[in-house]
Parts: structure tokens; sequence; C-alpha cells
């Protein structure tokens, strides 16, 4: 009864409320309605992207493609593109995913698997881009389509850097002899020898003392960092050697075992006479880890350097209130402090050491393995020769300057009076300019997405700032590092060329699943010998059995026959 | 009475004091552990970027300035993400609530016709589900990719929601009142809007919060479903501008690093504040049916 009451009570605004109810469900309706309606064009705008796009004469050819985009470019407005769409007779139709590796990633791996996949991936080497292994997969399945013929007939720039370079030859051919997607070509110097030790040359100074020249002058250095207070606060808070767990160039390993035997800080694989060696378990090795055990022992090596990522390895260079750092292991020295900061110009490369067996500097490729430019079989024929001539046009230096860098006396300029190249004696070419602090973005070019033709002549030609501790002149302090590094790297028939040998795809998953087993092995009792939680003199043998284990032999087997088809040989 | 009580009351005895001041003691830390965070990003957003880096900045802001929002404001991406999030947020909101409520109210009525059935078959998505190309074509197929209605339909109904509404149902709207309500000619729509929902505000309160922040968070969908930039959510620009590709920023050029280091440090923290506002703004005005809509659901369940 009383309920009753309640809803005569209430009649007329449920009378209103009812008219309201309708609605919602009319506006539901609506919306399900029509997420199906723009199914139907959705799916035919598809198809029209794909295959009838070319068709029409003399209109622009349509190409659909996938690239990650930067926070502060805009790809469908970007001057470049704009450029490009006009130049080639081209419509782009854009696909865009992020800079973030992981989901950029997993978007491109799900286009592919699910056939929505465009006609062209353009993509940025370190953000991701087609594994040799994805590049011979799909073109296995007829996705990715050989760029061999298009390469010859269309894009004679490509041609000649396939020619004239080797190594990046052999990285862009399959082992069937097609080329199903096209990695970038960048000969960055200073990162050809990463594993570099940057130290602090104001508390070399501060405490009267020389740059060391081996091991055992390196190791007094740190313990007078250590020691004798160079950041003078009165604590024995230095941190004498640091360096960082997750890439490569961050640990602070091969810079020291370079004093030993080579190491290529990724393989850990040479070459002797054409055959494929194992370092990590020679006495070379054992010496190595014991010298660095020593270091450890001693407390001139930070433990966090084994477990740290970059902001903690940053948080630690930059720290506040006293410089903290001595020595640390890196690329360059903005891996762990703000070059525009305070102790910013502290930082100095040191020259590879001269160890007691051997005095080298790990050699890396600095171009990436894989496939960046990659056409699919959904590109009409038109669309395949407009983006195989676009990319050709990149491959010029006057297409590379306008497509990485941007519009002429804008973003860059050719040089004037007084400008020096980066390489001194080298002939400048181009001059970067500077964005003005807080101006809107240039959206003139399409950045490290066109970064396809940088080889040694071209990056030393840049011109940069005499002044090697400012901003403006960081490339320079890097390249005058590097100069010190080139002449201790091994000679390059003593390197394993990882970069540009190609894995048969029948024992590709064995391969990856026996390299990932054996380097986290090694990674792993590295550590453990360094830190003293094994020991060196009873626990060696057992470590050394352990590759046995993990079948290092048909490892090495594998690696060989690989290296034996690539068409270096 | 009660001025016997106030005069014996007032004494605690000590074990009460001891009792009250570990609570208290407990209570701040605890308050303590969950403003710091929140503190120190609003403080490391209106700090200068160095000063934040170098570990200057641990409570109050150090070299006051604007500049990270100013940033923030100006970059055409962000607001165009802020927009499409409000709107995620608001449809999306709407879209899900009006469905959830739509499958809960039946399976929470005894004489619902397969009723045992359908339930099973919603518990079962929970426990299994079709992987991601799978779900991917099916909303391909739908021709929802690159729409709009690819970050509204696809999530709409969470199985989780979808329990909890329909135990406070069962709880909280007894049959007693659907028969009163039938021997009077009331239809079960109109049962449902005049009776169910105003009953039902503490756990519509509850939906709607849950639905709006996960649909505000929501990132991954907008990831492999939308392409257009145009139609890219804030948090898919929040990570594109933070992320600096910890693992393989050792590849990137070095002068490329340092440009995005500084973007990022300049906008981390002000990026931050800006996105977690409207969450943090909607929570407290539902935050009181919150606790009353969760514990009716989940006591009585």
């Amino acid at each position: 009864m009383q309920l009753r009451s309640i809803l005569l009570e209430k009649g007329g605004f449920v009378l209103k409320k009812k008219w309201l109810l309708l609605f919602t469900f009319g506006l539901v309706l609506a919306l399900l309605l029509a997420g199906c309606t723009s199914k139907e064009s959705g799916g035919s705008s598809n198809e029209g992207d794909s295959k009838g796009g070319g068709g029409t004469a003399g209109g622009p050819v349509k190409i659909s493609v996938f690239a990650p985009q930067d926070a502060e470019a805009d790809l469908a407005t970007n001057s470049f593109t704009k450029l490009v769409e006009e130049k080639f007779n081209i419509d782009f139709e854009w696909q865009t995913t992020t800079y973030d590796a992981t989901s950029a990633a997993e978007v491109r791996n799900i286009s592919l698997a699910s056939g929505d996949y465009p006609d062209l991936y353009l993509l940025v080497p370190w953000v991701d881009q087609f594994s040799q292994t994805d590049l011979m997969k799909y073109g296995k399945q007829g996705v990715a389509i050989p760029l061999n013929d298009l390469i010859k007939e269309h894009a004679p720039n490509i041609q000649k850097v396939l020619d004239e370079h080797p190594y990046y030859a052999s990285m862009a051919t399959a082992p069937d002899g097609n080329i199903y997607g096209l990695p970038q070509l960048n000969e960055c110097y200073h990162c050809t020898y990463p594993n570099k030790y940057w130290i602090n040359n104001t508390w070399l100074e501060e405490l009267g003392l020389e740059m060391p020249k081996t091991h055992e002058e390196f190791k007094s250095v740190l313990a007078a960092f250590k020691t004798q207070d160079p950041n003078g606060n009165g604590k024995e808070d230095e941190v004498p050697l640091s360096g960082q767990a997750d890439i490569f160039h961050g640990s602070i390993m091969p810079f020291l075992m370079n004093g030993f035997i080579y190491d290529d800080a990724k393989t850990r694989l040479v070459l002797n006479n054409g055959k494929v060696d194992f370092v990590a378990n020679k006495d070379e090795w054992k010496q190595g880890l014991e010298y660095i055990h020593g270091l450890y022992e001693s407390g001139l090596i930070d433990p966090g350097a084994f477990t740290q990522n970059g902001d903690a390895y940053q948080a630690l260079g930059d720290n506040a209130d006293a410089q903290l750092l001595g020595v640390g292991a890196a690329m360059h020295p903005g891996m762990f402090v703000n070059t525009a900061g305070e102790y910013g110009p502290d930082y100095d490369a040191i020259p590879p050491l001269e160890g007691p067996n051997a005095s080298f500097t790990t050699y890396d490729f600095p171009s990436y393995a894989g496939g960046t430019f990659v056409l699919t079989n959904k590109a009409s024929e038109e669309a395949q020769i407009a983006a195989i001539k676009m990319v050709d046009y990149m491959f010029t230096e006057e297409g590379q300057l306008r497509a990485h860098f941007g519009e002429e006396d804008v973003s860059w300029r050719r040089p004037i009076e007084g400008d020096v190249a980066n390489q001194e004696g080298a002939e400048p070419i181009f001059f970067t300019i500077p964005a003005e602090e807080g101006a809107e973005p240039r959206n003139d070019n399409w950045g490290a997405m066109a970064q396809y033709y940088q080889p040694r002549e071209f990056r030393d030609g840049w011109v940069t700032s005499m002044e090697i501790y400012e901003p403006a002149g960081y490339e320079r302090r890097l390249q005058q590092a590097s100069n010190m590094y080139e002449p201790k790297a091994p000679s390059q028939s003593n390197v394993f060329p990882h970069w540009a040998v190609w894995v048969d795809p029948n024992v590709s998953d064995e391969l990856s699943m026996m390299r990932t087993n054996i380097e986290d092995y090694l990674e792993q009792n590295s550590m453990q010998f360094i830190t003293g939680d094994k020991d060196l003199d009873k626990d060696w043998d057992d470590y050394v059995k352990g590759f046995e284990n993990l079948n290092l032999q048909r490892y090495l087997e594998i690696m060989q026959e690989s290296y034996d088809n690539s068409n270096l040989n | 009475m009660g001025g016997i009580r106030s005069s014996t009351a007032i004494k605690e005895s000590f074990g009460d004091k001891l009792f009250l001041t570990g609570v208290y003691t407990f209570l701040t830390i605890a308050l303590v552990v969950v403003l710091y965070p929140l503190i120190y990003i609003v403080s490391s957003s209106l700090s200068d970027p160095a000063a934040v880096s170098s570990g200057k900045v641990w409570l109050w802001p150090v070299d006051f300035t604007l500049r990270g929002y100013e940033v923030v404001f100006k970059n055409p991406q962000i607001i165009t993400g802020y927009t499409n999030s409000l709107i995620y947020t608001f449809f999306g909101t709407i879209i899900s609530v009006t469905l959830t409520v739509l499958i809960a109210y039946p399976l929470s009525r005894k004489t619902f016709f397969g009723r045992g059935f359908l339930m099973f078959f919603i518990v079962f998505t929970m426990l299994f589900y079709g992987g991601l190309i799978p779900t991917y074509l099916v909303v391909q197929k739908l021709g929802m990719i690159d729409t709009r209605w690819a970050m509204l339909i696809p999530n709409a109904v969470a199985v989780w929601q979808v329990i909890i509404a329909r135990t406070f149902f069962q709880a909280s709207i007894p049959d007693e009142l659907v028969e009163a309500s039938e021997m009077d000619g009331c239809s079960d729509l109109r049962f449902l809007w005049s009776v169910v929902l105003p009953l039902a505000k503490p756990i519509i309160a509850v939906l709607v919060l849950m639905y709006a922040v996960f649909q505000w968070n929501a990132y991954f969908d907008a990831l492999i479903y939308l392409k257009s930039v145009d139609l890219q959510p804030l948090q898919i620009v929040l990570r594109n501008i933070i992320i600096l590709n910890t693992g393989s920023s050792g590849s990137m050029e070095a002068s490329e690093m340092l440009r995005r280091q500084e973007l990022a440090d300049l906008m981390k923290y002000s990026l931050i504040v800006v996105a977690s506002l409207p969450v943090l703004l909607i929570y407290p005005f539902v935050q009181r049916h919150f606790v009353k809509g969760m514990l009716i659901g989940s006591i009585k369940g």
C-alpha cells in the first residue's frame, strides 16, 4: 500500500522519466546502428586504398603508410610530406603509432597477424623495425615483397649504396638473395666505438692526477677518487665507477675486459682466420674477471652498476648536493649527466687502456640490422614505384638533408666561411640550426624515420661548434673522443659481424633460444664472479662446463654456417 | 543521565588512550604515504626541470616556473587528446552503465528464464578469452577500427561490474516489491525505472566511477584500434612524450636523445597533473556512494 502511494505521488514525474528512458534506449540503439553502418564505409575505403588507389590515370597514387609519430610532429601536415607528395605524385594515408617501443611493436605485429596491414611500413630502427627473422617470414608468406627489381629499375642511388657498402648490402639482402626491407645506413662515428669510459676531469685536476694509461694506473685513480675526497665535502661519498645495467654500452665490463681479450659487448664472439670462436670461456677472460673483481672488492665499483636503469644512473650523475661520480661507462656522457648542467663539462673520455694482454676497443657497426622500409603485397604497382622513388630520394645528400633535418636555411644551412666540420680536415657539408626555446615545432622533417643515408663522410661534414663542452659542440666532443678509440679497434677480419649475418629460418628459433640462454648465463656469472658470489679459483671450471650444457658447440656451428653463407665472403 | 555520563566518560582508560594514539599514528602515516607522492608531483611540475632531476625538489617547488604547463597547453596533440579522452569517458560511461544495468537487473530476478545459463556465459568470459588477434578481427569486421566506436563498444560491459550490480539488486530489491507493483499493473520497464533505479543510486555511482576511470585510463584499446592522430586519447599522447624508450635509448642519436630528454623532463610532471586532474575531481563527489555501494554489493552477496 505504501509503495502504491509513493508511486501515485510521483506519478507525474514518472511519466516524464518514461520518456527519458525511451530516449536513452533510442540513443543506445542509434549508437549501435551507427557502429554498424560505419563498418561498410570503413571496409570499402580500405579496399579502395589498397587496390584501386593508383588506378586513376594522372591522379596521385594513394599509399597507406604505417609509421610512428613523434609528439611534436604531425605527419599529415608536415612540410616534407607535402614536398614528397608533390614530387612523386603521392597521396599518403597515415596510420600512426607511438614512439614507445613495446607498444609500437605490438601494433605492427597485430596489423600483420590480422591481415589488416598497410601498403608501406616506414619505421624508426630504435623504436621498432622488422627483424631479419620477420623479413624472411613475411617474405616467404608473400606479405613483404622483394625490392630487388624495383631498386634496379627505379632507384639508382640505393643501388649505388648497396654496391659501395658491403656491410650494408649484406645487412639488407636475405640469404635467398632478395631484399625484403631496407635498413637505414647510419655510420654514426662515435656509436661505432660505443663502450667508452668518461672520467671526471675536475677531480683529476683537484687531486693532481694524470689520465690513467694502464689498468694499474686506472685502479689507483679510482682509489684516489674514493679516499681523497675530490668533491671536498668531507665525506667519503664518492662513487669511483658506475654504469647502467639495461643497455650494452652502460656495462662496465667491456672497456676493462678489452685489456685482456677482445669483448664485443654483445655476442662475445670473434673470428680467427674465418673461424667463429667464443671468448668468455678463455683464460684471458678469467684474468679480466679477476681484475674487475679486485676493483669491486676494494669498493671501487658501484654495486648499482649491475642493477640500475637510466633514471637512477642520471640521478647519480646529477646529484645536487655534491658531485658523486668519478668514472661513468656510457656511449656518451648524456646517458648519466645533464650535459647542459653544472657537471656536464666535467667528463672526458679515457683512451683505451694498455692492458696486460692487449689494448682493444669494442667495435660495433652503428646501423641496425632489419628493415625499416617494407612494402607489402597490398601496394599497387604504381604505389610500389612511387614509394621506392621516394626512399631513393632520401639516399641522396640533398634528399637526406631535407628529409632528416628539414627546410634549408630554416632547420639547416650550407657551410659559410669559418665553419669547421665535425671531423677536423673533412669537407663541411651542413650546419643544423637549433630551434629557439619555446618556438613552435617546425614540423618540416621526418627526423629519425628518414635517416637512410648518413655514411661516414656525411656525418664527418656536419658543422658543429668548436666549444666542445657546450651543447652545440657536443657532437665534436664525441667525435674527438672517438678519434682516440678508433686506432684500438680490432681488425675487421677478427670482428664477428653479427649485424650482417642472417640465420637460416629453419634454425632461427633454436638459435635465438640458445643465444638467450648463453648470454643470460654469461651475464649472470660475470656478475657473480665480479661481486665475489662465485670464486674464480673454485667455480671457474664449473662455469666453463656450464656452457657445454647450454650447447655452445651447436651455437658456434650455426653462427659459423651463417657467417659462411653471408655474402661477406 | 547525561550529566553522569559526561563526567564518567571523559576519562579514558590507559588502554583506550594507547589504542587511540596507535590509531592516529597509523592514520597519519597512511595519510603521509598517500599524500607525499601527490605533493611531490605537483611540486615537481612547478619546479625547474634541472632542480627536479638533480634531486633538489623533495617537498616544495624549487625555482618556481610554469613553463611545464605552458608547453603542455601549447601542444596541439595534448589538447586533441584531452578532448578525445573527455568524449570517450562521457559517452563510454553512459553506454556502459546503461548496458550493465540492463543485463544485471534481469539476472537478479529469480523468475528470469535462462538466468543460470546466461550467467554462466558471462562468467565464462572472465576465465577464457579469445586472444588479441581474434578480438581485433572481430572489431575489424564490425568496421570499428579507427573509429570512436572502437573505444566505446568492445569493452562496454565489464563482467565484474555486472556481478557487483546483480548482487546489489538481488540483495536490496525484495521480491515483494515486484509483486506489489505487478499487482498495480506496473510493467517491467517501469518497475526498473521507477523503483529499482531510485533505490540503486549507490551502485550506479559505483558503476559510473569505475567505468569512467577505466575509460579515462584506457590505453591499450586506443593503441591497437585507433590509427588516426585526431582520435587518440590523452593516455597515448602522454606515453608518447614521457616514455624515453629506456631499453633502446642507447641506439638513439645523442642529439636526438638529449632533445627528447629535455622535452620529457619539462613536461613529465605537469602532464601527469593535468592527466589525473579529472579523476581527482570526480572522486570526492562519488566517493560517498562508493563505499556504501561496494559494501552492500559485497557483504550480502
